[in-house]
């Protein structure tokens, strides 16, 4: 079946000062219902515009275009501000970074989560009331019927954020878009609320995009990986493939740095820095950091090659048997 | 080096630190035990992990070993004396931090040059060449080129501003560096690079580390020793090795099993613990971690548990306690062969 969410060719552009910043350059990709899709990268990459670009969010003065960008039957990209507005909250919700600034501090829980019922499905205050209880109690928020009356400040940092999951899931969403939900958590929140995630996609067939920058989070949640880098995927693959076999430097850059087990031995690190990506861009984003870059990287447009059916990434090198050879650090 | 015993690097010895609060203009005022009975040593040129979830007290302990501000009970040593007795810029010379993020602990309007050599102006150390030539000295040490110097911060990238926060931390050549979540507010790549650098700032120079974290694989990464923090007690501290292979307490446990390595095979760890910290005001009776303890007994909610030796550390927990419960032999070894499926 065609998928739920597709989007090809997606570009977001901002002017500033120095020039146009390509934030995003060409984003294709596409999710099936009841899929578990993770964005990773690290900031600048562009996974937080891509996931706000497809609900309309931009700021202002960006601006996007796509060849598609389809939601279901309905065509994003042609999309009136009314129309993006009745399939925002109700067919497809976001959660975002920090729940303390994305919910209103002075009205109480039970207004903000009745408010999104209202607007959508309307009806009569009793029902929505009614909805909101469910859903916190879904969430896994102690004592529901206490906590609409409460404000936002006066829950810890988890309840709030499953107050968030709750507010998203009151219409039945059918895709949920995640943007770093859980770094502003402590570890053990993280994991409470990072598998009440996983059981609403299982038991309500939800599709979801997760974005973050964490990779532990990324191989225990997801289906499917897009690694992002400078505006652009770098590299997709399934969990299992991405992680059996990392095969764009980039994906094996992040997979050396992350620390664990093994002591004092010397993190692997990327050196450099992020382009500037401004104005006009040739070649591979990544050459200026990439340890094994040829003169050719630097030249043309690199396309995505199929390794696979599920598995793409960008980068003239051929792909690398196995991470083996990474995990020995130099003496 | 002294023969006999040496002398910690630092030395909390039962640290307490109380605030009072007060509710509204009529209410009394509550007392919040922000850091109780806190003690610990740490030798020279190793490196304490202290872990913990927000609100348990770190940064207030951090405070309290800075002198920045006084406990209300017990006292901090470094080198063996008392850090009340010592003044402001003694204190200074021997101890310094690191905070989490560099976009607010470095003022956006000075040049890195006057960041750096702020602290030797304070100290009154050298003169205007020779501060220079220290920030230079102390730039190459952290890995970055001359010519920042005269940048401001806002043209730094992340990873380059908290080199200038380490930077400035060490320029007056302290011998304890408190790290406060050095790496939190960084991309991965990025906090691999200023792990890397702490490693080798403390080769080079000798340093003692107390690296606060909630990121346990950076802790396990960086740490010789370990001590674990919830409410406001150290409730388990051990050898880095001790600690990450085979945990005592069942907070521990749970922070452990938080982790999420990298591994595609497995899911999300269900760790078993309640929502939240329950509320610093009104700590629970008994072992404060009773209310989400998935090992909890009849006792647990009475008696605060004592001190159990393990190896070289601790445990406060009633399932080390041989005299707690009925058969604690029975009830310990079976839970480890749970978490070990």
């Amino acid at each position: 079946m065609s998928g739920l969410l597709e989007v090809c060719d997606l570009h977001v552009e901002i002017p500033t000062s120095a020039g146009l910043l390509s934030a995003v350059r060409g984003v294709s990709f596409a999710v099936d219902k009841g899929e578990f899709l993770c964005v990773v990268g690290e900031s600048g990459c562009g996974k937080s515009l891509t996931s706000l670009a497809l609900m309309g969010l931009l700021p202002r003065r960006a601006r996007r275009r796509a060849e598609i960008l389809r939601f279901a039957d309905h065509d994003l990209a042609k999309a009136s501000p009314a129309q993006l507005g009745d399939l925002r909250g109700d067919r497809i919700a976001m959660i975002f970074q920090d729940p303390m600034t994305s919910l209103n501090p002075v009205q109480k829980i039970g207004g903000q989560l009745m408010e999104v019922y209202l607007r959508h499905r309307g009806g009569s205050r009793r029902v929505a009331r009614a909805r909101a209880i469910e859903l916190l109690e879904t969430a896994g928020v102690p004592a529901p019927a206490q906590r609409l009356e409460q404000y936002p400040h006066q829950l810890s940092g988890g309840l709030r954020q499953r107050v968030m999951i709750a507010m998203a899931l009151m219409c039945e969403p059918d895709l949920l878009i995640a943007d770093e939900p859980t770094t502003a958590l402590d570890v053990t929140i993280q994991a409470q609320v990072l598998s009440l995630l996983k059981r609403l996609q299982r038991d309500l067939g939800l599709a979801v995009i997760l974005v973050t920058h964490d990779l532990g989070v990324v191989a225990r949640m997801a289906d499917r990986v897009i690694v992002m880098y400078a505006g652009q995927i770098v590299e997709q693959a399934t969990a299992e493939e991405l992680f059996a076999r990392p095969c764009h430097p980039y994906t094996q850059g992040l997979m050396r740095c992350l620390p664990g087990r093994g002591g004092a031995e010397r993190l692997g690190t990327i050196p450099g820095m992020v382009p500037a990506m401004i104005g006009a861009f040739e070649g591979c984003g990544f050459a200026e950091r990439c340890p094994y870059a040829v003169a050719d990287c630097r030249q043309g447009r690199k396309e995505l090659a199929p390794l696979t059916a599920t598995h793409a990434y960008r980068c003239v090198l051929p792909a690398q048997e196995s991470l083996g050879h990474l995990r020995e650090t130099p003496a | 080096m002294t023969p006999e015993v040496e002398t910690p690097a630092i030395e909390a010895r039962d640290l307490a630190r109380s605030y009072r609060l007060s509710r509204g203009i009529w209410g009394a005022h509550a007392l919040v035990q922000a850091v109780s009975g806190v003690s610990f040593r740490v030798e020279r040129g190793t490196v304490l992990g202290l872990v913990g979830e927000s609100g348990c007290g770190k940064s207030t302990l951090a405070r309290l070993l800075l002198g920045l501000e006084p406990p209300s009970a017990g006292q901090v040593l470094i080198d063996g004396r008392p850090v009340a007795e010592m003044g402001r810029r003694e204190r200074a010379r021997k101890i310094q931090i690191v905070f989490q993020d560099p976009n607010s602990s470095l003022n956006p309007r000075k040049s890195v040059l006057s960041i750096l050599t702020m602290p030797l102006r304070v100290h009154g150390i050298g003169s205007r060449h020779e501060r220079e030539r220290r920030a230079i000295e102390i730039l190459d040490h952290v890995g970055l080129p001359k010519r920042v110097l005269h940048s401001r911060p806002t043209s730094l990238s992340g990873g380059q501003r908290q080199r200038v926060a380490i930077a400035r931390a060490l320029i007056v050549r302290p011998e304890i560096l408190i790290c406060d979540e050095p790496t939190s507010a960084l991309d991965v790549s990025v906090q691999a690079q200023i792990l890397n650098l702490l490693q080798d700032l403390r080769a080079e120079l000798g340093l003692t580390y107390i690296l606060i974290s909630h990121n346990l694989a950076v802790i396990e990464h960086m740490a010789s020793r370990v001590a674990v923090m919830y409410l406001g007690r150290l409730v388990e501290e051990n050898d880095a090795a001790n600690i990450f292979s085979a945990p005592r307490h069942p907070y521990t446990k749970a922070l452990l099993e938080s982790v999420l390595t990298p591994d595609p095979t497995l899911g999300v760890p269900d760790t078993e613990l309640g929502i939240g910290l329950p509320n610093p005001m009104e700590p629970p009776a008994g072992c404060r971690f009773h209310p989400r303890c998935p090992q909890v007994m009849a006792v647990c909610s009475e008696q605060a548990p004592p001190r159990s030796h393990c190896g070289e550390g601790f445990v406060e927990c009633h399932l080390y306690q041989p005299s707690a419960a009925e058969d604690p032999d029975a009830v310990a070894p079976a839970r480890l062969g749970e978490h070990a499926q």
